[in-house]
Order: C-alpha cells, then sequence, then structure tokens
C-alpha cells in the first residue's frame, strides 16, 4: 500500500490567469513561469521551443459537466 | 500511483471552495521527436478520449480523412470531431499507451481522458474525501 510520501503532488497552475481563456500557453516545466502565449499551438510551438516545456489550452474560467441522458 | 487533485485556477464551487480536478500529466511526442508535457483530466464522464484538434497537428495526425462522428456535452448543440488515435506517455508511472480519441475543434477542450480502452487499463479510484486519485495498471485478463 502507498504511504503518503508517495503522493505526487497537483499540478500548480496559478500562473495561468483567466485573461488567457482561449489561447494556447507554454509553460515551465516547474510551472513557475509562462513562457509563451498564443492564439493556436502552432504559432506556440514557434515562440517558445524549449526542450521541457508544459502545454495547455487555457479552458474558460467555468464549471464542467458531462451530458446525462 | 496516487496523485493529488490539481486546482482550478480561479474556479470556486457553489460553496466557495476551489475546485480541484483530477489532472494527470502525460507527454507526447511527435514525429520529429519533440515532447511536450500536457495536463490532461481523467474524465469517467467522457466515453472516449477527447482532445483539442489542435494536437493533431502537433503529432502529424491527418484528420482529413477520418471518421467523422458528433458527441454532445451539456449544450444543445452537437459538436464535431474526427476519430483517430492518442499516443502518450505517463511519465510519473514511466507508461505508454495509445488510445482511441476524438478530435475537437473547440477552445472549450485541452485533453480529457476518457472511458475507451484508458479506463480499461487501470483501476482507477477518485478519494477525493482525501484529495488524491490512484491509478494502478489492470492485471491482464
Amino acid at each position: 500500500m502507498s504511504n503518503q510520501s508517495d503522493v505526487v503532488e497537483g499540478l500548480d497552475l496559478s500562473v495561468v490567469k483567466k485573461d488567457y481563456a482561449g489561447k494556447w500557453v507554454a509553460l515551465s516545466r516547474d510551472y513557475h513561469t509562462v513562457l509563451a502565449v498564443a492564439d493556436t499551438l502552432q504559432s506556440l510551438l514557434k515562440k517558445s521551443d524549449t526542450s521541457e516545456q508544459v502545454v495547455m489550452q487555457v479552458l474558460p474560467p467555468l464549471g464542467y459537466a458531462p451530458a446525462v441522458f | 500511483m496516487k496523485f493529488k487533485y490539481t486546482v482550478a485556477a480561479g474556479l470556486m464551487d457553489t460553496r466557495g471552495k476551489m475546485v480541484k480536478r483530477p489532472i494527470l500529466e502525460l507527454e507526447i511526442e511527435n514525429a520529429q521527436g519533440r515532447k511536450l508535457i500536457v495536463p490532461a483530466v481523467i474524465d469517467s464522464g467522457a466515453d472516449t478520449t477527447t482532445l483539442n484538434a489542435q494536437y493533431a497537428g502537433f503529432l502529424g495526425i491527418d484528420l482529413s480523412n477520418a471518421k467523422e462522428r458528433e458527441i454532445i456535452g451539456i449544450g444543445e448543440k452537437r459538436v464535431a470531431t474526427r476519430a483517430s488515435t492518442f499516443s502518450f506517455r505517463i511519465p510519473k508511472m514511466n507508461m505508454t499507451m495509445e488510445v482511441p480519441a476524438w478530435y475537437v475543434d473547440t477552445k472549450h477542450v485541452n485533453i480529457l481522458l476518457g472511458q475507451e480502452v484508458f479506463f480499461d487499463s487501470f483501476r482507477l479510484k477518485f478519494e477525493k474525501d482525501h484529495d488524491t486519485f490512484e491509478i494502478t495498471p489492470a492485471p491482464k485478463r
């Protein structure tokens, strides 16, 4: 059984501000720094070509629920 | 392996508490050997892994002839997707896998790891009461 020290910490997305909603962002591997922001993934990767980076589409700060039928 | 839930920055629930989601880091690599770390939400409500179509461009997946199908979310409108596959590595577990995937052109989806194949491949335990989720490779059947 895993003990508490085996738990992988959650990601720190605090640098991802709501102003980035709808944009693509590149973050440093430690999530502390925003390396680039762009409208598309392709243009983001032209701006930031660091070998180790985190990339994501920033969603609007809204709740999420799948459909139920 | 156990993981802590990730705080969804700037999003509060109905009680004013921070929303937390089961987010897993994946590593994806294209044919040129370029790698990216991408966060993905483990989503038991998604039938199949669903991700932003722009990742197909990075991965070199040609969606122009891919099978098209529609999916629904909470809204009224159906959304067109293209079916293909999605290959990734889970760095913390040093595991590589490929799952069927729907690529969708929207600003409202990053990566949702859905039921098909992914949930068949792992025992997933959501233990929100103590802020963790656990992923264990399923025994071979």
